[in-house]
């Protein structure tokens, strides 16, 4: 599926690290969207803020993807909620996109940093 | 993205549906764990989540395919153009204009000059002729000929065509039909086999052997019924028993011919001649001989002949070119594109309008596109449903495009004067004028919805939205329509320029002094075979005899035999002044040659300039005299009295296609110029040619016309002519009986027909541009109703408004004359070798042009500014 529309700027630039983040975050067991979106916030220590609304298109891409699976299961609170898991393939996933978004980082910190030695 | 899931989205987006409400669930819960009061905890989940209606739209689009929003688009589209008929109209009649205009006369440019001739490999197949020293072709003298045929290894095929007439009896009436000649091998260079039948063996190109005959479809339907049984049958031409061996396929090139008969083409020994050219030739490439290669080797066997034969041949090459620059002459290519341009032109400017109505709705439309972008669209996809909406729209004109061209072909077609296209073309609604069609519909939206979409959907929305409606409207949209004024404007003056200049061409042209008196003039054709007179006593006699009886006819005046009527061509003879130097033959000028009745000049109104006319003392056995037209004299007896003087033309020998020893000619008289060329032989109808004139009783021959002077309508005589010409001899055909006024306006018919076509389409280009016009100044009023309110009530006058409209559009209409004036100093000369007299500056016609233009534009413009003047302050600045 082609990408549709032009989103807002940041959400271009957050799209992929978005994929990463949600992929990371099923690494420690299936969650739902509100789950998911609180963990990012959390763990980003609330640098990454976004509208939990926008999490839900990019569950739906990585599920179309095929690295994470959905299940309709029970909350904490006993509230019925959509639950996604992550794949094997999403797990190799996981690993790829890790190690080019460290060779990013080191890149950029390349760059920025020139003089560090 | 699979396709079960394109059809599960419904189901899919429900369950979106439930997996954001469970979001909010869990969110209110937690809020109201925080100590929130419920609505608060609510509405701050809300907040948190953000527009859940976009998740889902977003996710939705995420499980469609494009064309599914097209087809919203388009049901979307049609349902605006049905809410606005009167837009719709105007514009699909615009486009069905521009559009069937295109089509028609793309079907002709299709036919004649895109597809590739109709037979095997076409590209294989050249025309063969003499070239002269001055790089002209020439017709092939039978000795060459057969030169040419032994000597080349570069032709599969090489066949020689000669134009013939023959006279068919033993039905009611003896008819006259064309045919050609033809070499046995000609059909196997075109690739074409018998429908009926075969065409020619080898062997029926000897003397003896030549007695059969190829029918075209045509005349097999409509001669001889279509009888299926035909083969073997025998026919009557020109006296002889021929056999029929073939009919060829229907609905083919032969179908459409010059000639609906084809012979074999035999060489009698007084045939055999180098001096006498009248063969035409076509051949087919050997397979892997490319056009230069030909060209190289007919090129040194044409030096070759020329050492051998310098008497005959000095100077004369070869010349090999494609066939399809021989069946398209320049004159008609030239013709056609300039058409194609016109009417591209003419859809150009139906585009600026379209895309003017649009621009005038978009400004309409701005709120639409502020609130649907303010719920979210996306600038990309409303620049799609606008363009969805013209490219519509121009699907919808094509259509009817397509109606309006297939009528405009077939009228056309019915007004074509015959032999004006070359019988392979075939021109029809084919599916490339089809997909022409249907591409330009296609293009003609894009190309007026482009524009307009871009600029009503810009980013800027908050605007539109505060000034709700009554904004002075986009400074884009106006420079916009402003812009595309000057270009229509500009399209339009180019076209009205140039189809002013044929106009004046062709009026000069059809007012030209013929050097004749057209008044009540009969011609007719009067075919007659070789067989039928052993020598050529018999046949003057039969000519005599003939005149005679037809002078003694009620209300004929006087008649003439001529072997040429006026306008319809003329032979060619090399000629030589006798006393001035020598010139090897085929270095000789060449002038027309007139066989011709004493009473020829009476007869068709020529006036003697000098000296005395032929008269009937001027028989065989007499001095040859001759008496010669205006131009023969100055041109090359300038300065000198020509009487008296001798030209020395060689004989044409009767019965033989060949030349005897030079007779001297002695000049007994000059008469003024008649015009010779027109339909006939290549000779525009505006040339003066020297030409002499003997009777035809010092040199007879046999393809004779009669022309007849008659006292009142001569077409009232035709019928009792005929029955004087038939009490002489039953079996003699008169054909293509026509008035002089008929074949006058006949020789300048392909100039009428372009000149009429290249007018309707300027007339509706005229008309387009006053509409578009007459569209966007009534809406730039309408716009500006507060403006001229406050105008007024600041104390000017009505007629300062009207001037300040009428002012603001007319320099937009100078601008765009005064481009197009730039634009069409390039482009009008392409017209220049279709104009007979005429520059393609030619100054009046330029001023008319742009008076004209100007004038439209003033009246399209005053009528929506009078409206302005009527603006009352008060009413329009209350309704603010």
């Amino acid at each position: 599926m082609p990408k549709r529309g032009a989103q807002p700027l940041q959400g271009e630039v957050l799209q992929g690290t978005l994929d990463l983040l949600v992929l990371q975050t099923l690494v420690l067991g299936p969650a739902h969207g509100h789950t998911i979106a609180y963990a990012i916030e959390h763990r980003s220590d609330e640098v990454l803020q976004v509208e939990h609304g926008s999490l839900y298109p990019a569950l739906h891409r990585l599920e179309d993807r095929g690295w994470i699976a959905s299940f309709w299961g029970s909350s904490e609170n006993n509230r019925k909620a959509r639950y996604y898991r992550l794949t094997p393939a999403g797990r190799k996933q996981l690993a790829v996109q890790t190690s080019r978004w460290e060779q990013l980082v080191n890149a950029v910190n390349r760059v920025l940093k020139p003089a560090s030695e | 993205m699979g396709l079960s899931r394109f059809f599960r989205r419904q189901q899919w987006d429900d369950e979106r549906a439930r997996e954001l409400a469970a979001y909010i669930e869990i969110e209110t819960g937690e809020n109201i764990g925080k100590g929130m009061s419920s609505e608060e905890a609510r509405a701050a989940a809300h907040r948190k989540l953000g527009n859940a209606t976009l998740v889902r739209e977003q996710i939705y689009h995420m499980n469609s395919f494009g064309f599914e929003t097209l087809w919203q688009d388009i049901r979307y589209g049609a349902r605006m153009l049905r809410k606005n008929p009167g837009f719709t109209a105007i514009a699909i009649i615009t486009l069905a204009l521009g559009i069937g205009a295109n089509a028609a006369i793309f079907s002709f440019v299709n036919a004649v000059l895109l597809k590739p001739l109709p037979y095997p490999h076409p590209e294989q197949i050249v025309s063969v002729g003499e070239k002269l020293p001055d790089g002209f072709s020439n017709p092939i003298s039978t000795l060459n000929f057969l030169d040419w045929e032994r000597q080349n290894r570069c032709f599969e095929y090489l066949a020689a065509i000669a134009f013939d007439k023959v006279t068919l009896t033993g039905q009611d009436r003896p008819q006259e039909v064309k045919v050609h000649r033809v070499s046995a091998s000609y059909f196997k260079v075109l690739g074409v086999s018998a429908a009926l039948g075969r065409t020619f063996a080898a062997s029926e190109n000897e003397i003896g052997n030549d007695q059969e005959v190829v029918l075209s479809n045509r005349i097999w339907r409509s001669r001889f019924g279509g009888d299926s049984q035909i083969i073997g049958h025998k026919v009557t031409l020109d006296g002889k028993s021929y056999t029929i061996i073939g009919v060829l396929p229907a609905n083919s090139e032969f179908d459409r011919n010059w000639a609906a008969m084809w012979l074999p083409l035999s060489f009698a020994p007084v045939n055999m001649t180098r001096n006498f050219h009248w063969l035409y030739a076509i051949a087919r490439l050997k397979p892997g001989v490319t056009l230069k290669q030909a060209r190289d080797q007919m090129e040194t066997i044409g030096a070759g002949i020329s050492a051998q034969y310098p008497d005959s041949n000095k100077g004369i090459g070869v010349a090999v070119n494609p066939y399809m620059d021989q069946v398209v002459q320049p004159e008609l290519r030239r013709s056609l594109w300039v058409l194609l341009a016109a009417v591209g032109a003419v859809l150009l400017i139906g585009c600026g309008n379209l895309a003017n109505l649009t621009l005038a709705r978009g400004t309409a439309r701005e709120h639409e596109m502020a609130i649907r972008s303010a719920l979210g669209a996306r600038r990309v996809r409303l620049v799609r449903q606008l363009l969805t909406e013209n490219i519509f729209l121009g699907v919808l004109g094509g259509v009817a495009g397509l109606a309006l061209g297939n009528a405009f072909m077939h009228g056309i077609k019915l007004w074509l004067p015959p032999d004006m296209l070359p019988p392979q073309a075939n021109v029809d609604m084919d599916y490339g004028v089809l997909l022409f069609t249907m591409v330009i519909g296609i293009l003609t939206g894009i190309l007026s919805g482009l524009a307009p979409a871009l600029s009503g959907t810009r980013p800027d929305l908050a605007g539109s939205l505060k000034e709700s409606g009554r904004t002075s409207a986009g400074s884009t949209s106006h420079r916009m329509r402003t812009g595309l004024l000057v270009a229509e404007v500009a399209l339009s003056f180019v076209l009205l320029a140039g189809a002013g200049l044929l106009i004046r061409s062709f009026n000069r042209l059809a007012s030209l002094d013929t050097g004749v008196d057209t008044t009540n003039v009969l011609a007719m054709d009067l075919p007659i075979s070789l067989t039928k007179f052993t020598n050529s006593t018999a046949l003057t006699n039969y000519l005599k005899e003939l005149t005679q009886k037809v002078r003694s006819v009620h209300g004929v005046r006087e008649a003439a035999i001529t072997n040429k009527a006026p306008m319809e061509g003329m032979g060619g003879a090399p000629f030589q002044v006798e006393g001035r130097e020598n010139l090897p033959y085929p270095q000789r000028p060449v002038c027309g040659f007139k066989m011709v009745g004493p009473e020829y000049f009476d007869t068709v109104g020529m006036r003697l300039m000098k000296g005395r006319g032929l008269n009937g003392s001027d028989v065989a056995g007499a001095v040859p005299v001759t008496v010669i037209n205006e131009t023969m004299a100055k041109t090359y007896f300038k300065g000198e009295d020509p009487i008296g003087k001798r030209i020395l033309i060689r004989q044409l020998v009767f019965g033989k296609a060949g030349r005897g020893p030079d007779i001297p000619w002695q000049v007994v008289g000059v008469v003024n110029d008649e015009k010779v060329g027109g339909r006939g032989g290549g000779i525009g109808l505006d040339e003066d040619i020297p030409v002499v004139y003997v009777t035809f009783y010092q040199n007879p021959g046999i393809g004779n016309s009669l022309v007849v002077r008659a006292a009142m309508n001569p077409l009232l005589l035709s019928e009792a002519i005929e029955q004087a010409i038939w009490q002489v001899n039953n079996n003699q055909a008169v054909t293509n009986i026509e008035t002089l006024e008929e074949i006058k306006s006949e020789s300048v018919a392909p100039a009428r027909l372009r000149t009429t076509l290249l007018a309707i389409f300027a007339g509706i280009a005229l008309l387009l541009a006053a509409v578009g016009i007459y569209g966007v100044v009534s809406c730039s009023v309408a716009q500006r109703v507060r403006e001229m309110a406050i105008r007024l009530a600041v104390g000017a006058s009505p007629g300062d408004l009207l001037k300040l409209v009428i002012g603001k559009t007319m320099l937009i209409v100078l601008i765009g004359l005064a481009l197009g004036g730039a634009a069409a100093l390039v482009l009008t000369r392409v017209l220049a070798s279709l104009l007979y007299d005429t520059s393609p500056t030619d100054r009046v016609t330029w001023i008319v042009a742009g008076a004209l233009l100007a004038a439209v534009a003033l009246l399209a413009c005053y009528f929506p500014a009078r409206r302005a003047m009527r603006v009352d302050p008060m009413l329009a600045l209350r309704n603010e």
